[in-house]
């Protein structure tokens, strides 16, 4: 930069970033609103302690079947039901009495949930469940609580009381979302392995239309050459997240979807890469094996695959890498894979359970990145 | 013969643990390959519980073991049995997780097939036309004897019946209408959902003449709310509205081309952003990641091996992870989405460049330190000038990535094209769709043969 | 059964005239050298026998079947009867050495069962029996691109060996080796030539060579025949005809 140009290009620069901190709406101070650096703090802690391991939870129940109102001749009176843990109370009473429930051998100290249940077949709201109280076990597992009888119990198919209780046992196991975590990772694998597959096996026809050694012999030749080539460039230029976006509206919301997007995107990328190999083949093999008096198909099999065999193999082993990565991403969009848990943890401020999705999906990523590039230096 | 024996018994016993022969023959990697093989086979069989994933397991282990007897028995490799049961048990199972249905790309093809349309006629130019609607109630279904109804005093519309029902034939006639306008039909139910009348399937277009005339017959549509069917003895109250349409003023860009054409700025401009900001930070921070640099003492090296870690470990995260997190953390918009490129960036730029500074000729710094410069001076005079072209050369690579990614972020709430993209895509707004997704390619393509000319010129 | 070469001419779609109306007669057991400078047409001349390149006009004419009118399977058949050497040996560098001795055999196997990549044992023995005559028996299963040129080169002839030809079509096959290898290749093929009977049409770049081998010279020059006849009857003025006249003769 040199000369009367200097100052202008240099206003011109400035004048372009300007407009692109006014477009992107850059605000420093955002990070530090208090609510916004309240939930950084609560995403950072969260992210650092993943949920992996859980306290155990031990559970005992005990059900009663109940009647609303009494039947004819049966009285409101309390009753044993259960050996241990047992609970007294009356197996009827009428719309809004207030009963005594009785625990005895419950775990000392437990949380104990008593709810009412319907019977599956009544159409009821909140899953055929009403929680009536809670309470807390005393030292020798028993307890005591009022519970009114809501007109809702007043069903034909019957009601029941339910008395669980809940307690730590002291034991950690692995977390559901570790569990979840681990088979939607399994899934993602498979999410990239299938689409690098799928689109290998359509790529590598493509890749002869589009490489110019073997297409550009004729006119015809020529012109399929550059359309093929016109349509990789195009399709490149979409991100395979508006593919599997779209996708997902045509074949529905899951994996499958993303497994189109990837392929779609692979192929194309693959395509290209692929067609670069053949361009580079050694015509001399070709020229021998076709001089020893071997058909077309010989001449392929022994002279132009085995140059190709290998270069293909260490593009679709590096392709199934970025898949995997893309393919934690894709469920974003279109289900499937890891990204769509990750994102319903987090619009459910679940942070923990999304630490657990960010630390697999770094352990998986950077192991296959490295068996990735260890394979391909194998296969040299 | 008894040392033969032994050593017979000795080789049975190799074959039966996968990947043990190859280890002996000092084939760590292949050996290693087997071994996880055989735990990935195991692990599927476990955790999908198929019998037929048992079976491959089996037959995999009884193919190596195969394998390995053919190797020291008739000296060839017989490997395709057990390849073709690990095949089949991976694929299997990958089959299943990734839910593969063949069919339903063709079977749901109904949905995709206003796309394709679409995207032979995206949503570029809007025509302004003058719009005059005339309103005929028409009751549904006729509960007294049909009579033809008009409406209007100057302007008429009359409809041969003002009652009717579902695949009836009407007849509506305009008189003293303005002269020269196309004439569609809509109809309307009473619950507001709008259907234009088609005949033959495509929409019944008509002209009014010179004297402002026009007539028309037509069926009527499927158009009782599902739900919502009158009872016996009762009718619900349809609307047929007659449109006068005709053209005004210029073409003009449509809104959404316009839209399109806006966001794309904002999407350019995060990726510049983005890739001038993660080149401000990770420049300096690749020193401190170069193992020429930090390799010196104990406690540098200690920031070396904590760089590469970080480097590696934000690298793996792809930006649109990053962009839920910022979309949490400074709200929606392209603020988020450009931090989001922003971090994945720093980590991926600062790997690559501390590359470059790693691979620098050590010859010049000696020989400007041999004159006497201090540090800074070094660096300003025998390093920079070497790792300059390969920096810009990975920045433009980067901004590259950026501008497809930019794209992209909004999917997650950052802002630029894929914000609008991602609403346009929920709500089948199918031309819009097809404008942006011209839109992206255009640009990309138009970015990538700049970049690759600029490329050209410094590289 | 001799091989006759009537008013061969080549142009290729550039307009390069590569031979011009070239005749001349091979008789069984000959070992033919053609000589030229580089683009006088040689390379050209030996792949028109074989078909690689298509001619022009002109006729070649092998065991009385007429070579440039022959239907692609007539010219299979023929081409695996005549064995070709490179002067870039054209081995495939990614497969074995053994598979590369194989595929000269291509012509005459179940095209299916090759594509399969399947040999029959006999075909492996007779391989390995190429491989032992040209002295790399314990080489077979490497890959061809760890073995030396002159290594590669004798490759090349044990893929011709297997074709069993009665014609070796040889083009610069030492050009790209040390001149001390360069006799112990042509000594194999001499010995093809010597002991099997079998016809050798073979293009060299040094004449003291031509003068060790060959029993008949056929000299290009811009695509014309210049000359024909014995390696002896090379002389100062024939000399400066092939190869011009700044051309100064050293050697042989």
């Amino acid at each position: 930069m040199k000369g009367p140009w200097r100052i202008p290009i240099i206003l011109g620069i400035i004048i372009v970033y300007a407009l692109c901190w006014r477009a992107v709406g850059i605000a420093p101070s955002k990070f530090f609103e208090p609510q916004a650096a309240q939930r950084a703090r609560e995403i950072f802690t969260a992210f650092v302690t993943p949920e992996i391991l859980i306290p155990e939870v031990s559970r005992q129940a005990v059900e009663v079947p109940f009647r609303v109102p009494c039947p004819p001749g049966a009285k409101s009176t309390p009753e044993v039901s259960g050996l241990s843990p047992q609970i007294v109370m009356p197996v009827c009473a009428s719309e809004g009495e207030i009963i005594k429930v009785e625990g005895r051998g419950f775990h000392p100290k437990s949380d104990v949930i008593l709810r009412w249940r319907f019977a599956p077949s009544s159409q009821l709201p909140l899953g055929g469940e009403l929680v009536a109280a809670r309470v807390k076990a005393n030292e020798d597992g028993s307890f005591e609580a009022q519970i009114e009888v809501r007109p809702l119990l007043a069903q034909e198919g019957g009601a029941s009381l339910q008395a669980e209780a809940q307690w730590r046992t002291g034991r950690r196991v692995v977390s559901p979302a570790l569990v979840k975590t681990a088979e939607l990772m399994v899934q993602t694998i498979f999410l990239a392995l299938m689409a690098t597959t799928f689109a290998t096996v359509i790529a590598i026809p493509i890749s002869f239309l589009a490489a110019r050694n073997i297409m550009a012999k004729g006119p015809v030749g020529t012109a399929i050459y550059y359309a093929v080539r016109w349509v990789l460039d195009l399709v490149r230029s979409i991100e395979p997240i508006v593919v599997a976006a779209i996708f997902a509206t045509w074949v529905g919301f899951g994996p499958f979807a993303g497994v189109l997007a990837l392929t779609v995107a692979t192929i194309v990328s693959l395509g290209k890469l692929f067609s670069e190999v053949i361009e580079t083949i050694d015509p001399g093999p070709v020229e021998a094996i076709t001089a020893t008096g071997a058909n077309l198909l010989q001449v392929i099999r022994y002279a132009v695959v085995p140059q190709i065999v290998l270069p293909f193999l260490a593009f679709i082993i590096y392709h199934w890498d970025i898949n995997i990565r893309i393919s934690t991403v894709v469920g974003f969009v279109g289900g499937g894979g890891i990204g769509y848990q990750l994102k319903l943890w987090i619009d459910q401020t679940d942070y923990h359970k999304a630490g657990t999705a960010v630390w697999a999906i770094v352990a998986v990523v950077s192991v296959m990145d490295y068996v990735s590039a260890r394979l391909r230096e194998a296969i040299k | 013969m008894d040392r033969k024996r032994n050593a017979s018994a000795v080789k049975a016993l190799i074959s039966l643990i996968p990947g043990l022969a190859y280890f002996l023959e000092g084939h760590q990697t292949l050996s290693l390959i087997w071994f996880f093989v055989t735990l990935a086979i195991l692990g599927l069989a476990l955790w999908r519980g198929h019998t037929w994933l048992w079976i491959c397991l089996a037959l995999w282990w009884v193919g190596s073991s195969y394998d390995v007897l053919m190797r020291y028995y008739r000296n060839t490799s017989r490997l395709w049995p057990a390849v073709l049961a690990a095949l089949v048990a991976f694929y299997g199972v990958g089959w299943e997780v990734t839910e593969i249905d063949l069919l339903a790309p063709f079977q749901r093809f109904d949905k995709m097939k206003p796309y394709l349309v679409a995207l032979l006629q995206p949503d570029l130019i809007l025509h302004p036309e003058e719009r005059e609607v005339f309103q005929v109630p028409i009751e549904m279904p006729c509960v007294k004897e049909p009579q033809p109804k008009t409406i209007g005093h100057k302007e008429t519309i009359t409809v041969s019946s003002g009652c009717a029902w579902t695949g009836d034939t009407l007849k509506v006639e305009g008189e003293t209408l303005r002269p020269g306008f196309k004439v569609e039909l809509w109809w309307v139910n009473p619950i507001g959902e709008r259907q234009r009348i088609l005949k033959g399937g495509t929409p019944l277009t008509l002209q009014t003449d010179e004297h402002g005339r026009f007539t028309a017959e037509f069926t009527v549509p499927k158009a009782i709310p599902v739900g919502f069917e009158p009872k016996p003895g009762e009718y619900q109250v349809h609307t047929l509205q007659v449109h006068l349409v005709r053209r005004v003023g210029m073409i003009r860009p449509s809104d959404a081309l316009i839209e399109v054409a806006l966001k794309m700025g904002e999407t350019i401009a995060i990726a510049l952003l983005a890739t001038t900001l993660a080149v401000i930070v990770a420049a300096p921070l690749s020193f401190l990641g170069a193992r020429n640099i930090m390799g010196g003492s104990i406690p540098t090296r200690a920031i070396y091996y904590l760089m590469r870690l970080f480097f590696n470990v934000v690298r793996s995260v792809e930006p649109m992870i990053f962009g839920i997190v910022f979309v949490v953390w400074v709200g929606l918009g392209s603020f988020a989405g450009m931090l989001a490129l922003v971090a994945h960036s720093i980590a991926a730029l600062g790997k690559l460049f501390s590359e470059v500074v790693e691979h620098i000729d050590p010859g010049p710094v000696e020989a400007i330190s041999a004159t006497g410069a201090n540090r800074l001076q070094v660096i300003r005079y025998a390093v920079i000038p070497q790792i300059v072209p390969d920096f810009a050369s990975f920045t433009l690579y980067r901004w590259d990535i950026n501008v497809r990614m930019s794209t992209i972020i909004g999917f997650v709430g950052g802002g630029g094209i894929g914000f609008r993209l991602s609403e346009w895509i929920r709500l089948s707004a199918y031309r819009q769709v097809a404008t942006a997704v011209i839109g992206i390619a255009l640009v990309i393509i138009a970015l990538d043969y700049l970049s690759s000319q600029i490329r050209r010129r410094i590289v | 059964m001799p091989l006759i070469v009537e008013h061969l001419t080549k142009i290729y779609p550039d307009g390069t005239r590569a031979l011009n109306d070239v005749s001349f007669r091979v008789e069984d057991g000959e070992f033919v050298a053609i000589v030229g400078l580089s683009g006088a047409g040689k390379s050209t001349l030996l792949r028109c026998i074989n078909r690689l390149v298509e001619p022009t006009s002109g006729r070649i004419i092998w065991n009385d079947i007429d070579i440039t009118a022959a239907s692609p399977q007539e010219l299979r058949r023929i081409r695996r009867q005549i064995g070709m050497i490179f002067q870039q040996f054209n081995l495939v560098k990614r497969s074995t050495v053994l598979t590369n001795v194989l595929s000269g055999r291509l012509g005459y196997l179940n095209p299916w069962l090759t594509l399969l990549g399947y040999f029959p044992p006999a075909e492996k023995k007779r391989a390995m029996e190429a491989l032992e005559r040209v002295g790399l028996a314990d080489l077979a299963y490497k890959r061809a691109d760890e073995l030396s040129g002159g290594q590669q080169q004798r490759v090349g002839i044990a893929r011709a060996l297997m074709q069993e030809p009665r014609l070796l079509l040889a083009d610069e096959p030492v050009a790209s080796l040390d001149p001390v290898l360069a006799h112990s290749i042509l000594r194999y093929i001499e010995e093809l030539n010597k002991e099997g009977g079998v016809t050798v049409i073979c293009s060299l770049h040094f004449l003291d060579l031509v003068h060790r081998y060959a029993t008949k010279v056929i000299g290009l020059k811009d695509g014309f025949k210049v000359f024909e006849g014995r390696p002896e009857e090379i002389d100062d003025r024939r000399f400066k005809e092939i190869y011009g006249q700044e051309a100064e003769r050293i050697g042989g």
